[in-house]
């Protein structure tokens, strides 16, 4: 109770909070189980569950929230244990880097969420999404300012301003690939499969408000499919194999907010469902192979096949997945989405997702192929053998819900029953074309990397400035080190240095002025008394003067 | 028991008092004595705060625990006690914040005795302020707690102790008289020639040209001590020389006492005067966390850090002022709560750390959390604090405070909110440098806090965490005070 305001706290079950309810358990049951013997004989072993679990709850929280306030606390806190989390080996100067710069990162769109929340709860004098969802229903929302429309797509970016964030949309999508300095296991359960999706989610559960506004749809569809685009490529062009799934990530978190953008709520949130498993997956397998060889470097990898078989396996189960190879999970959701482009006549959306699928085919195929085919190339991926069944098992239950994960479509569509949310179903042209396109990918990337090459065969047959761009991961990285953080820094110090020299020094000259007053003046009470009788006639004088020369 | 309930607030203020005059006949080799003394009556004192809180009867709001003695009637100075809603959770703070810097003084060896009666003389002083109704008083123990100070940094500091003690001293004292003409002014004006200010706000009438002249004395008076920018700078220095017991109870709790005289003599007493000098405050509260965010980023002291990170806060505290709404207000009281906790935290750990690692320069640290793994984790939960998270007291107070802004001023929110993002930049830069990547050479025997120091730590932490999760503990009071103050506004 704050003034006329009651905040509480409450939870609300909808189909939408079931379903992330369910993913968010069951792939944290699964990537906890597998970091009991990830973690084995780490010294914050503890703290790594303490966190672990302390996120879960947040996470939860965030998607049973009944209104916005719970919603944006749990927010902040799944960020909280992100960041803890990121930064888990504290030690490593990286780690500690990463974890500042994810947090900061994001808080500077959760500023938009916040804004965004304040304007709403003062135009529908609510936090309760409900109500507010009721008078946007009805059009009895005050807007603010300008029309509902208006008002409806200034809040909706805000809003989309913290989902960019978090979901590391274009240009705030820096901080996902240096989060993978925390444990593999982190990276799967909270930089893969859920608090990454939060931010799809938060755009899902505000959706009323971004259907009523074209241009917020529209933005979110153009940021959503250049961000899975761009993605997609960077993929194509790093060794670190958790950097590879981690720009794979944003390039499908993209995926999924075009989906959004394109009015596709289902296929969305159908995606963001098979995605948790397939990628959680990848990045357990990956962890596995981590565990095993103790580098993330592909180049050092290689003819793993033979020694970590399961692995393998899995491995290969999320890369098609990923792909979008029938009949496994990634499949149906991405064709979903496809066709949501096709059908919205949308065609940037669609030929960026077309692009996207094809180059994720290529990406993980080079990924698949560097890992476990060819001859060991270091000591390390000589010896490798394979995990211990704590580690194993859950491996092979992501791998059976990324395989037939597509049985789950028809009870994401009855969960979200919402009738302006799309009506693709299955497009057999559609799907063959994406398949296609995906075999294409497949088969290309299998070619050129199937024999261990000294250079990386992309880098000679890609014009330079291309590669080059590819490498630099667009430049958004360095326009953020060296401009923007640079002009932060600089301007803390330019205003450091003026509050010592310049305001201080105000103070400072004030004091010295009084001093030197006092000391120019001293002369005048030297203590002796003709001075003193000599100043008063002449005072005198000067006065009787000044009187005279008034009467004249 | 009849006397003590009756008594409440004098003892807040006598139960210091005369334990400082007691130490003074302890020899000074008996340190061990006098730090128990100082223990006991900080317990008492925090005893008797809570209890006042227990006591305290929502339903009535006004002004409780009432006690008044005539002093001088003919010049119209009474020795006037009682509490508000607001001031009573400022009564708790300084409990908890004295309690625990005796706590974090506890390994001062030199000159014990003078520095832990000087510490109870100047927790009278505070205590004497947050209780006072009548403007004397208030006044005269406004004096008392400023003038200790001197001799706790010019004796007892770090680094230009000298400078800094003058600076804080000469500062503070040209606020003293904006207030003491703005006090006579309102004494003369007034109908009944009253210090009395439940006198006063029922008998006296201001024009509003009086409103608006006296409100800015009052607001530049106690604004200097709230550390409005551009008078800020003996904050800085002050703050960084002042050994750890007095920066906390400085920046903790006497920065405050500056944001409440705004309120409980500017605001109350000068509403319309208030109202037209709001879009000042509001500005320079906004310049206030902005440029102190910055300020604090560019520094390498810790200590200056966390200076500027005070002056920043408290434009939060001021702009809830200047938004004069029940939300913007109840944030704004939250934060001068949450803050004195927050910062009474920060600098019982820089305080630690200094200790400890003999530097405050935190480009020369890194690593620390290995071997202080307890300091590490109250300086992330007091950071955490800081830049709002929820889950910290630091997010309801920042979150009504710019929420409540936005109905008067909502391009202030707008500039506001961004700041924060400023904050958690600094703090997580700080957290980086100092805790965590590589330990430099010679940092390998670094101790983690030890027996007393963890009271500090441990009570404000929790204070932090607890009432972050169930603020109510805090906002039932505040909503009751809130209240008050905005019917003297003519808000309700």
């Amino acid at each position: 109770m704050v003034g006329d305001w009651s905040i509480s706290i409450g939870a609300k079950l909808d189909g939408l909070s079931v379903l992330m309810m369910v993913i968010v358990s069951t792939v944290s049951l699964a990537v906890q189980v597998y970091s009991v013997g990830y973690m084995a004989g780490d010294s914050g072993f503890a703290r790594y569950f303490a966190v672990m679990a302390l996120f879960t709850a947040a996470m939860l929280g965030l998607v049973i929230a009944d209104n916005l306030l719970l919603l944006y606390m749990s927010w902040e806190l799944v960020g909280l244990c992100s960041y803890l989390l990121i930064g888990f080996w504290y030690r490593k100067p990286e780690a500690a880097n990463a974890a500042k710069k994810a947090f900061v990162v994001t808080r500077f769109g959760d500023v938009g969420f916040l804004l965004g929340l304040i304007l709403l709860s003062y135009a529908a004098g609510t936090f309760q999404i409900d109500q507010i969802e009721a008078q946007v229903a009805n059009g009895t929302l005050q807007p603010l300012f300008g029309s509902l429309t208006t008002f409806a797509a200034a809040v909706a970016l805000l809003f989309f301003c913290g989902a960019v964030g978090k979901s590391a949309q274009f240009p705030l999508h820096i901080w996902l690939p240096d989060a993978m300095e925390g444990p593999t296991p982190v990276s799967a359960l909270i930089h893969a499969a859920t608090m990454v999706a939060a931010g799809v989610f938060l755009v899902a559960r505000m959706f009323f408000l971004f259907e009523i506004a074209p241009v917020a749809m529209q933005v979110v569809t153009l940021i959503g499919g250049f961000t899975a685009f761009m993605a997609a490529t960077i993929a194509l062009a790093q060794f670190d194999i958790k950097r590879v799934l981690a720009y794979s990530t944003i390039s499908q978190l993209g995926y999924m907010m075009m989906a959004l953008g394109l009015g596709d709520r289902v296929a969305a949130m159908f995606h963001l469902g098979t995605h948790a498993y397939f990628k959680s997956l990848l990045f357990l397998s990956a962890g596995s192979v981590i565990h095993a060889t103790h580098t993330q470097d592909m180049r050092e990898m290689g003819g793993l096949f033979g020694k970590m078989r399961l692995t393998a396996l899995t491995a290969l189960v999320g890369a098609l997945a990923l792909a979008g190879i029938f009949p496994l999970s990634g499949f149906w959701s991405k064709d979903e989405i496809l066709l949501a482009a096709w059908r919205g006549n949308h065609s940037f959306a669609f030929a960026a997702g077309l692009a996207t699928a094809l180059l994720t085919a290529f990406y993980m195929t080079r990924l698949w192929v560097m890992t476990f085919l060819g001859e060991p190339r270091s000591e390390h991926a000589q010896h490798a053998h394979e995990a211990p069944a704590v580690m194993s098992v859950p491996l092979f239950l992501l791998a059976v819900a990324a395989a037939v994960g597509g049985v789950g479509a028809p009870a994401v569509r009855s969960a979200l029953e919402n009738p302006s949310g799309g009506h693709a179903t299955f497009s057999l042209p559609l799907a063959l074309s994406a398949t296609l396109v995906a075999l294409f990918g497949i088969l290309a990337g299998y070619r050129l990397y199937q024999r261990h090459q000294a250079k990386e065969p992309l880098q000679e047959r890609l014009p330079a400035p291309v590669y080059t761009l590819l490498e630099r991961k667009w430049f958004v990285d360095d326009f953020f080190t060296f401009v923007v953080a640079r002009a932060v820094l600089w301007t803390a110090r330019a205003i450091a240095w003026v509050d010592r020299h310049v305001v201080d020094g105000a103070v400072n000259a004030v004091a010295w002025f009084t001093g030197a007053t006092g000391a120019r003046l001293r002369w005048l009470t030297n203590g002796q008394a003709q001075f003193y009788v000599l100043v008063l006639v002449l005072s005198i004088l000067a006065t009787v003067a000044a009187v005279l020369s008034r009467f004249q | 028991m009849d006397w003590i309930a009756k008594h409440a607030l004098s003892l807040t203020i006598l139960v210091p008092f005369i334990t400082c005059l007691l130490i003074l006949l302890v020899p000074p080799e008996r340190k061990t004595v006098i730090r128990v003394m100082a223990a006991v009556a900080t317990s008492i004192t925090l005893l008797i705060s809570l209890w006042l809180c227990f006591r305290f009867d929502f339903a009535k709001g006004g002004i409780q625990f009432e006690e008044r003695l005539e002093w001088v009637p003919l010049a119209g100075v009474s020795y006037h006690l009682g509490v508000d809603g607001v001031s009573i959770t400022l009564v708790l703070l300084t409990a908890f914040i004295i309690f625990t810097g005796v706590f974090a003084s506890w390994t001062i060896e030199y000159r014990t005795k003078d520095f832990l009666s000087l510490l109870l003389f100047l927790v009278t002083g505070v205590f004497g302020v947050f209780v006072s109704i009548d403007l004397f008083f208030f006044f005269l123990f406004y004096e008392v707690a400023v003038l200790p100070m001197y001799l706790l940094i010019g004796i007892w500091g770090t680094g230009r102790k000298e400078y800094s003690a003058m600076k804080l001293t000469l500062y503070l004292l040209l606020g003293s008289a904006f207030i003491l003409v703005g006090m006579l002014a309102v004494y003369f004006l007034s109908p009944t020639g009253t210090f009395d200010i439940p006198e006063l706000l029922q008998t006296a009438k201001f024009t509003v040209e009086q409103q608006r002249v006296l409100f800015l004395m009052f607001y530049v008076g106690f604004g200097i001590l709230a550390g409005i920018w551009p008078l800020h700078t003996w904050s800085p220095d002050g703050h960084a020389s002042a050994p750890t017991a007095v920066s906390m109870l400085h920046a903790g709790v006497l920065m405050k006492l500056g944001a409440f005289g705004v309120l409980r003599v500017g605001m109350s007493l000068l509403p319309e005067g208030a109202q037209y000098w709001a879009p000042l405050m509001g500005t320079i509260a906004v310049i206030n966390i902005v440029y102190g965010a910055f300020s604090a980023m560019g520094q390498t002291d810790l200590k200056y850090v966390i200076a500027y990170s005070s002056v920043s806060h408290m434009g939060v505290v001021m702009l809830g002022l200047a938004g004069m709404n029940a939300v913007s207000l109840t944030g704004s009281t939250l934060q001068m709560f949450a803050h004195g906790i927050m910062t009474g935290l920060f600098f019982a750990l820089v305080g630690l750390v200094y200790e400890k690692s003999h530097t405050r320069d935190i480009l020369k640290m890194g690593g620390f959390a290995e071997k202080m793994p307890g300091i590490a984790v109250a300086f992330v939960v007091g950071g955490l604090s800081s830049f709002g998270l929820p889950g910290t007291s630091g997010f309801v107070a920042e979150f009504l405070t710019f929420w409540g802004v936005w109905q008067s001023y909502p391009w202030m929110t707008y500039i506001g909110v961004a700041g924060i993002v400023i904050t958690a930049t600094y703090v997580l830069r700080v957290v980086q440098k100092v805790f965590l990547g590589k330990r430099p050479e010679g940092y390998d025997d670094l101790p983690d806090a030890r027996t007393t120091e963890w009271v500090a730590l441990v009570v404000l932490g929790a204070i932090l965490i607890i009432t972050g999760i169930v603020p109510r503990l805090l906002t039932d009071f505040l909503n009751v005070g809130v209240h008050d103050y905005l019917k003297l506004l003519g808000k309700v």
